[in-house]
Formats: structure tokens, C-alpha cells, sequence
């Protein structure tokens, strides 16, 4: 084990930094990690800080939320530390949270000859069945991934009225079949969870009723960069906060049995210096560039095979 | 419980009071009653509260526990005053507000979305029905 994990960390020292209008999602799904990887999880927890340790063993009658939370810690802390070139380990982050509790990194090490920590913006979802960590430089993003299979205790038209907005429970109510009407549900919910947390502010600043998603059939575009190239477009009505930020949405299905949304922040290409960028053939940058691993931490990478577009937003400005 | 005259009573005087606090107790409310020398008093809630209608705390705990453990995602075994939805009882956000229109189905309440996010745990459940005075 620690000859294996020793060779792929050496190979994996330097990871490039997602460019503009790039998204690097990083897809940890806990049935890679079988039983007999109990050494495996030890290595994962030596990588904690001592706080995150404490909540997990705080909940010592939870196996199963216990693996969730090493999961979790393990993923977002791996994940930064690939765009490190190799100066940081995966146990010297810090992690602070804004007033409204969306967490931001500290890196340990501010210079190093040329090298600085590079201004990455974060976000971790996960369900029992699939942890995933988007990675963007200098652009703020959110995630949420549902399981599509999901059940639901009450009529989920009550629950539609209630939690989305009129307009978006009106256009759910036209699904006569009620899968499809539930898998409707959860794509809706999970772009509208996508943009609350790429927000950061927390729901009471977006709350859910106010702002809604359409979906447009009738013109479909091409995306770049995932299996499928031909996606549905939305559009977001009346960006709730009041800044002039642009943002751009992609929900699609991680895996067959997962729906999860993307939200990210559309810059401005004077954000990036001229040096940074990788630009080879790439003009003006509507389209969301997505990149999709499968990772085992400290383990294995592999590209995400069966990822499936959905829909696709035009770059919106409030 | 209220007698029935007293009942009447009292709610016709309800009819002619516009904005009025009455204790929670009956004894307090017609303390207030203006033939025994109480004010009316204007405060700040536009709700007329009717009093005795705060329910029995013990029935809230149990009742609250029973629609908790009655939810299919919830392992009975780990309901309890103090459970929270999310650590305790592995609920996530959606839910949580499935559990609440539940609550409100059995104490024929409606919940604000802006009070339900704030119910995050049993303890937090009860407090909230408990010292809500139309929770039935």
C-alpha cells in the first residue's frame, strides 16, 4: 500500500489549474473503496486536522455517516492539494467559514520562489452513494448532486408549491407521469441548490421561491467536453443578488443513478493574466469547459466515463 | 379546559376586543376583563390569542416523536427529545421539510419557510409547537 501510494503521488505533483470558464469536478464514489481498505481510511484520517477527527468520532453510533464525513474531508483536501505543484500535503489546509458558512481554504505556505497558492474557489456535495469537489480558479462555484432515485414521504406537488417558485411548480405540475415528474423534481432542485451555494450567502439571501429556472426543448445546443453534445438550454429568471455577476449553469447526470448541477461565475477575461492563460483556438468562452474524474484519494485517478449533459445555460448578466 | 359558559364568554368578547394579550392561563385573561378593572392593551401582533389553546407539553413531545419515528427514513430506535434530524437522524434538507409539512398535518399548523428552517432537531419541533397557541 504505501509503495502504491508512494509512485502516484510522485506522478500526480502537478495538476494544471482549471483556466477561465474551466470547472475541474473531482467524483469520489465510496463502493470504490471496498471493506478490506480499512488501512486505506487510516491513511485518509491521518490527513484530518484534529477538529474534523473530533466530529467524527462524535458520531461513534454512525458508521455509515462516519465514513461519509472522512470521505468528504479526504476528498476536499486531496483535491486542493493537486493544484498545489507538490508544496502542500492534503493535511496542512485550514479551512474557515464565512458568516453564512460557505468554507474557504488557508493555505500553510503563502511563497515559495515563484509559486504562490493559487486563488481557487471550492464547493463540496455529496449523497451516500457519490462525494463530488468542484474546483475553478478565481470564479466562484456550486455544486449539488441528488440521488435520481430518491424517495419522497409527502406529495411532491405540496412539496413543489412549497419549495420552488410558482412558476417552476406550475410548469412541474404538467408531468403526468409521476418518475418523470420526480426526476424533474430533483433536476430542478439541484440547480437551484447549485446557485445557492455558488452564492455563498446562504438561503436567506436567495431564498428558493424567488427565483426560477426554465427549460427550453425547442433549442438545443452543443456542449464541449462530455459524452453527450447535445443539451437543453435554461435560463435563470431574475439573479437574486445585486451584483452585475454573470453566471452559468450545467446540470447532467454524473452517473446513471445521480443528477447534480454546476454553477459557476462567468469573469471578465481581464481577470486572468495574459502568462495563464491556455487559450490555443479558444475565443469568447459561452460555453462551460467541464473536466470529470473518478478519483480513489491518494489511489487512482480515471476520467469519468458516462457522464451525461442535460442542459446547459447561456451566460447570463443581471 | 374551559366551561362551556365561560366559553361563550369568551368568545364574545373575542368579537369585541381588537388587539388584546391575554395570559396563557384563563385566570389571567379574565383578570384582564374590563369589569374587573383590566386594560386593554394594544401589542405589537395583529393575532388574537386565544387562551388554554396552548397544548399539554407532554402531548407535543409525544406526538412530535410519533410523526418522526412514523417517517420511513427514520430509524425509530434513534428518535429522542434531543435527536437532531441531520446528525442524528441522517435527515438532509429536503427531508427535514417533508417532516415539517408533516408537523403541520398533525397540528394543523402552517409553518413559514423562514420558522421551518429553524427546525433542525425534536427539541426544536417541540418548543416551536408547543408554545405556538393554534397547534391543535
Amino acid at each position: 500500500m504505501r509503495r502504491r501510494l508512494a509512485m502516484w503521488t510522485a506522478s500526480h505533483l502537478m495538476r494544471p489549474l482549471p483556466g477561465p470558464g474551466e470547472v475541474h469536478v473531482w467524483c469520489l464514489f465510496p463502493e470504490d473503496i471496498t471493506g478490506e481498505d480499512t488501512a486505506l481510511c487510516k491513511i485518509y484520517k491521518e490527513l484530518l486536522s484534529p477538529s474534523e477527527k473530533t466530529d467524527i468520532a462524535q458520531c461513534s453510533s454512525n458508521p455509515k455517516m462516519q465514513t461519509q464525513k472522512l470521505l468528504a474531508r479526504t476528498l476536499v483536501r486531496t483535491t486542493l492539494a493537486r493544484y498545489a505543484s507538490g508544496i502542500v500535503a492534503p493535511s496542512s489546509l485550514r479551512f474557515t467559514k464565512n458568516e453564512f458558512g460557505k468554507p474557504n481554504v488557508i493555505w500553510p505556505v503563502k511563497r515559495l520562489d515563484d509559486w504562490r497558492p493559487p486563488s481557487l474557489c471550492f464547493n463540496l456535495t455529496h449523497t451516500q452513494s457519490l462525494l463530488m469537489c468542484a474546483v475553478t480558479q478565481k470564479a466562484e462555484v456550486g455544486i449539488d448532486v441528488e440521488e435520481r432515485e430518491r424517495k419522497f414521504t409527502r406529495d411532491l406537488m405540496a412539496l413543489a408549491r412549497r419549495q420552488l417558485s410558482p412558476e417552476e411548480a406550475d410548469w412541474l405540475s404538467q408531468f403526468t407521469d409521476p418518475n418523470e415528474q420526480r426526476c424533474q423534481f430533483m433536476q430542478l432542485w439541484t440547480l437551484k441548490e447549485a446557485y445557492v451555494k455558488a452564492l455563498g450567502k446562504g438561503i436567506s439571501k436567495a431564498p428558493l421561491k424567488e427565483f426560477t429556472f426554465t427549460f427550453d426543448a425547442s433549442s438545443p445546443t452543443v456542449l464541449r467536453n462530455l459524452k453527450q453534445a447535445v443539451t437543453i438550454p435554461i435560463s435563470l429568471s431574475r439573479a437574486v443578488d445585486n451584483s452585475d455577476d454573470a453566471w452559468q449553469f450545467l446540470l447532467l447526470q454524473p452517473s446513471a443513478s445521480h443528477y447534480a448541477s454546476i454553477c459557476t461565475q462567468i469573469l471578465p477575461s481581464s481577470t486572468f493574466e495574459q502568462g495563464s492563460l491556455q487559450l490555443e483556438g479558444w475565443s469568447n468562452h459561452n460555453n462551460l469547459q467541464v473536466q470529470l474524474w473518478r478519483t480513489v484519494p491518494l489511489v487512482r485517478d480515471e476520467e469519468l466515463e458516462g457522464a451525461v449533459a442535460l442542459a446547459l445555460s447561456d451566460p447570463l448578466s443581471s | 379546559m374551559m366551561r362551556q359558559g365561560v366559553r361563550a364568554l369568551h368568545s364574545c368578547l373575542l368579537q369585541r376586543l381588537q388587539v388584546v394579550r391575554v395570559q396563557s392561563d384563563l385566570d389571567g385573561a379574565l383578570a384582564m376583563m374590563p369589569w374587573r378593572g383590566g386594560r386593554r392593551r394594544r401589542m405589537f401582533s395583529a393575532e388574537v390569542y386565544a387562551p388554554g389553546t396552548y397544548l399539554d407539553r407532554r402531548d407535543v413531545v409525544e406526538r412530535v416523536l410519533n410523526v418522526v419515528k412514523a417517517n420511513p427514513k427514520v430509524d425509530p430506535a434513534k428518535v429522542s427529545e434531543s435527536a437532531n434530524f441531520g446528525k442524528d437522524l441522517e435527515l438532509d434538507f429536503l427531508d427535514t421539510v417533508e417532516l415539517v409539512m408533516a408537523f403541520e398535518e398533525e397540528f394543523a399548523l402552517e409553518i413559514p419557510n423562514a420558522e421551518a428552517d429553524k427546525l433542525s432537531s425534536c427539541a426544536a419541533a417541540i418548543d416551536y409547537i408547543a408554545s405556538h397557541p393554534r397547534a391543535k
